[in-house]
């Protein structure tokens, strides 16, 4: 019990030292630095050197040991600069469901005007991904992180390490971004035998029209088509506009509905849901989503898609918050 | 744009090895002068395999044939030193293991142990040579390391290298390139910080007295005289330039014909080495010496007198004997003074030491003879130059005083053809005889043997002097160079109440019979016969490469003085020059780590400094959000100056908060700050000053005061 309060204490005393926010400039209270085991080795070597010049009263070897002394000791400051002023931005993080990796985007740039060179990024010590950052230039890093829950996720703790110039010490830094990433429910297909009948039915009817094409064929664009169906393919042979025709195959219109699935459980119901969106707008159907106190119309496209899911992702959410910070 | 390197490509890179090739080498190239030539063979081969294999795959040597190749080595140095421990076997193995180690590099830690170590081997060089050169030399392979471990840490030198998924893609990228000179710029500045440091350390760090356990020295080819003279020993130390000590004296200075230095005296003569007797101690010490100056201490300090006061700086000579200008009054505390007037030190001396000392030129040994002393110094090897010996006696015969026969064998020397030769003929049997009678050539180990042996067989006692005979002013400076040119064989002669005197057969040679390439340094030994004084050379008589010499030889001093010799004493000096008297070891090593963490803040200071001075309009810029921050305004994410004027804008028009002048005020700022920004040409000072002047002025009033202030004058 003890140990865990230390832990937590710990954890408290680093947490305020850890900048939390969007755009983190690494400053000096916040960054650790320790010799590596190579320093450790020079440190060895220098009592060694230091033995020898006083047992040989040698001057040039006391001369030649204080310079590699004063080399260690100035590298000390070279290597805390390395890190010193760097700028880490967090860039455009696209959503994904649960469980995915996130590929976040990490901008960094330099406050002052020097390069720094072996700066690694990533989660842990060993999931970094190195990289240099030039003065005046943007310079990006994408570092994969799983995603774990739906709903706004809040990223871990990332970390920036250095051991340049010379390897001979490691400095490190802890940092957060403070903007959460939506992540959407983890899509799971719904059991074949769903209780409600006009499910099964439109899902056959559907299958059947659309068994050997969606795609109905293409007509001239008029103003009010959306732009998702625009044939780009074509445009780009310079033919013209034209929109991409989809028929509604479907005979019924295709209502997702909450309670569609009255035995799953709660976050089941939301994968369900979220595979169903996600099938339908790979098709190009029309949908609508059903949930208690949100009901979004029938529409098709990304947009309407990516709506859908923040609905599932930030369903019944805020309740939720209390579990997610534990 | 994104270029990034996972934790597992980076640590499976394939090192890059010339960098650590060529660090490897300048590290070992001192060591080459001194460790036998097939270690420097056998080290450049392997390097060079080593690169050779490389550039065309990744390197890799059987396990078994480096084993054989190491083994090979230790047997080869085995072979060559009959040892493996010592200095000089000790040298050439770690030098040896060093050059074969570069063919276990594979990973990065192999390359660590091969860089640091390398600091460790370029300390073994110093062993061998401490001369200003290697001392500067030092910086480059230093250098080198660092810049070998400076590649295996940057992504741009090895990103070529790179193996897996990494590949650089093409020019746009945000991997650094080095430059060569952008390279030596870094390492330049690394050293150069590292130096203020290095000279904190060495004036500072404290120093042990002595070494923590004696180390073998290495055999040195030349050390000066020893304690026996063969015929060849004294003339083949006189082939070397090299220095034996200097001297500094403190007031006058004798003239040359005193100019002898002596460190032995030698008394036993087996035949054909003359060596010294070995003296019990406490028969051999002389007591009376510290009574004798204070005696004549305080009236008799003239030049008169001759007492001379003077600083040695003897070489290193790995014997115990210590050289004084003849004969010594006052000696060092560490050295006991022999009846004979030699004086030796309890330890070796393995370095350079320095003494102080006092003599006395015209101090007279020796009033009374004891027997067994004048049985000792008439002493002759048994059987052995006969003719030598009844020559002498028959001699003696014809002159009424041991004074005046001395002076008629003085004047045989200098009337006939005898000659002073570097290259004497080889005499085997009956040196002295063939020498004084037959061949009439030697050098001044064959003039001073002979007069003894000649003085002693008429029952004169006598003895032979070996020490250095003359000393070169160094011009530039107030010291004298002694060097083992100058090193010298003469004899003392016992008379009847006067005591040993000195007598120097080789001056009594005519100068006409001297060999030509000796004549100059001849030149400077007072002839007893004839008048060419002392020789100093003229200061402005020297040619530039004698001055270069002399310049050299003081910076050389000061080398000497300053750095290698720089102790605990000196330290102590120092601190009590400094005013910093009574300082014990920890007040030292506290002011010490004060004054480095005092020079590494400063650096780390200025570098502070330097990140806060971005460019002046953006620092005014800051300054200026900070204080709209206050009144709830900020300047979002990739919002420009021009969309925050049209948000305040906005906002002042449905929910003030500032009063209106201000933002009149602050929107002319704002507007100025994007015209700045946009303008074609670069921003001026003049510019940069205004804008931040106006900054400055700015002071931001709330509306809600503005409105306090109206709401009276509304009522």
């Amino acid at each position: 019990m003890k140990k865990s309060l230390l832990k937590a204490k710990v954890r408290q005393f680093f947490g305020n030292r850890m900048p939390i926010a969007d755009t983190v400039k690494l400053q000096q209270k916040s960054t650790y630095i320790l010799p590596t085991s190579a320093g450790f080795l020079l440190v060895g070597i220098i009592l060694l050197m230091m033995i020898a010049a006083t047992n040989y009263q040698n001057n040039l070897a006391f001369l030649l040991t204080f310079l590699i002394l004063s080399l260690g000791l100035v590298s000390i400051l070279f290597t805390f600069k390395n890190l010193q002023g760097l700028i880490f931005k967090i860039g455009i993080v696209e959503s994904v469901f649960a469980a995915q990796m996130l590929q976040v985007n990490i901008h960094l740039s330099s406050q002052s005007k020097q390069n720094h060179f072996t700066i690694g990024t990533g989660l842990s010590a060993s999931s970094v991904y190195f990289t240099d950052v030039v003065r005046d230039q943007d310079n990006q890093i994408i570092i994969p992180i799983p995603s774990q829950h739906r709903g706004w996720f809040k990223l871990p703790r990332i970390m920036a390490t250095s051991s340049f110039p010379f390897g001979l010490l490691k400095v490190w830094t802890w940092f957060q971004f403070a903007s959460p990433v939506l992540i959407y429910p983890k899509p799971v297909e719904p059991p074949v035998k769903a209780e409600q009948g006009g499910y099964d039915d439109e899902e056959e009817g559907a299958t059947k029209v659309s068994g050997s094409d969606d795609l109905y064929g293409l007509k001239t664009y008029q103003a009010g088509d959306p732009i998702s169906r625009i044939d780009w393919k074509a445009l780009a042979r310079e033919r013209g506009l034209f929109s991409k025709e989809f028929v509604a195959y479907q005979s019924q219109d295709l209502v997702f509905d909450w309670s569609d699935f009255p035995t799953a459980e709660k976050e089941l119901r939301l994968s369900y849901l979220c595979y169903l969106v996600v099938e339908a707008s790979q098709c190009h159907y029309e949908y609508s989503l059903r949930l208690p106190e949100n009901y979004i119309g029938k529409d098709s496209g990304e947009q309407h898609k990516k709506k859908c899911l923040e609905a599932l992702a930030l369903f019944d959410f805020e309740k939720k918050s209390e579990a997610r910070e534990s | 744009m994104s270029e990034q390197i996972s934790l597992g490509d980076y640590n499976a890179r394939k090192i890059e090895l010339l960098p650590i090739l060529t660090a490897q080498q300048l590290v070992l190239l001192p060591l080459y002068f001194f460790i036998p030539i097939w270690i420097t063979l056998l080290n450049l081969i392997i390097v060079s395999a080593v690169y050779l294999t490389d550039v065309r795959q990744k390197f890799s040597v059987h396990p078994r044939i480096k084993n054989i190749i190491t083994l090979l080595a230790v047997a080869g140095i085995l072979f060559s030193f009959h040892k493996l421990t010592g200095r000089d076997a000790g040298v050439a193995l770690i030098a040896t293991m060093y050059g074969l180690k570069i063919m276990e590099i594979k990973a990065q830690r192999d390359v660590y142990i091969l860089m640091l170590l390398g600091f460790f081997i370029l300390l073994a060089g110093f062993l061998f040579d401490q001369s200003p050169w290697i001392a500067v030399y030092q910086f480059i392979p230093v250098a080198a390391i660092l810049n070998a471990l400076i590649s295996i840490h940057s992504l741009s030198r090895s990103a070529e290298s790179c193996a897996g998924t990494f590949k650089p893609a093409g020019s746009s990228h945000s991997i650094l390139h080095y430059s060569f000179k952008a390279t030596i710029h870094q390492l330049l500045k690394y050293l150069a910080l590292s130096i203020p440091l290095m000279i904190i350390l060495f004036v500072f760090f404290p120093r042990l007295a002595g070494p923590i356990w004696r180390m073998p020295g290495g055999a040195s080819a030349t050390s000066g005289i020893s304690d026996t003279m063969s015929p060849g020993d004294i003339s083949s130390l006189q082939l070397f330039d090299k220095i034996a000590f200097r001297v500094k004296f403190n007031g006058d200075t004798p003239n040359g014909a005193n100019l002898y230095w002596r460190t032995l005296v030698l008394d036993e003569f087996d035949g054909l080495t003359w060596s010294r007797e070995k003296i019990k101690k406490e028969q051999g010490i002389v007591t009376f010496v510290q009574s004798n100056k204070t005696s004549g201490a305080n009236d008799n300090y003239d030049k008169a007198s001759g007492f001379y006061r003077y600083d040695i700086s003897l070489e290193k000579t790995s014997q115990r004997w210590l050289t004084f200008l003849d004969r010594p009054i006052d000696i060092p505390k560490r050295a006991r003074l022999f009846s004979d007037y030699s004086v030796q030190t309890n330890h070796r001396l393995l370095d350079r030491t320095r003494y102080k000392a006092e003599s006395q030129v015209g101090l007279r040994l020796d009033g009374q003879l004891s027997l067994s002393q004048r049985e000792k110094n008439t002493q002759l090897p048994e059987g052995g130059n006969p003719h030598s010996i009844a020559w002498a006696k028959q001699q003696r015969q014809l002159y009424p005083t041991d004074k005046a026969f001395i002076e008629a064998l003085l004047l045989k020397i200098n009337q006939q053809e005898y000659f002073y030769t570097l290259s004497p003929p080889i005499m085997q049997r009956d040196t002295v005889d063939s020498f004084w009678f037959d061949e009439q050539k030697g050098f001044c180990e064959h003039y001073a043997g002979a007069l003894v042996f000649l003085a002693r067989a008429a029952n004169v006692p006598a003895r032979v002097v070996i020490g250095y005979q003359g000393a070169e002013k160094n011009p530039l400076s107030d010291y004298w160079i002694v060097r083992y040119a100058n090193a010298h064989a003469w004899t003392e002669i016992w008379f009847e109440n006067e005591g040993w005197v000195r007598v120097d057969p080789t001056a009594a040679i005519a100068p006409h019979r001297i060999e030509k390439q000796l004549q100059q340094d001849y030149s400077q030994r007072d002839s007893l016969f004839g008048d060419f004084g002392f020789d100093a050379v003229e200061l402005d008589d020297i040619g530039w490469l004698k001055q270069f010499e002399y310049w050299m030889d003081q910076a050389n001093t000061g080398w000497n003085e300053w750095i290698l010799d720089y102790n605990q004493d000196s330290q102590r000096k120092l601190f009590d020059g400094l005013g910093l008297k009574n300082l014990t070891g920890q007040q030292v090593a506290i002011l010490m780590i004060g004054m480095l963490a005092a020079f590494l803040t400063l650096i780390s200071v200025r570098w502070m400094r330097d990140k806060q001075s971005l460019d002046p309009v953006q620092a005014s810029l800051q300054l200026l959000l900070k204080k709209l921050s206050k009144h709830g305004i900020e300047l979002q994410d990739n919002q420009g100056v021009n969309a925050l004027i049209g948000d305040i804008q906005q906002k002042q028009h449905h929910k003030p908060t500032i009063e209106t002048r201000s933002i009149t005020q602050l929107i002319r700022i704002l507007k100025l700050y994007s015209f700045l920004r946009y303008q074609r040409q670069e921003i001026t000072q003049k510019q940069q000053n205004y804008f931040r002047q106006q900054v400055k002025s700015l002071r931001i009033r709330s509306y809600k005061n503005d409105r306090g202030h109206i709401r009276p004058w509304l009522n």
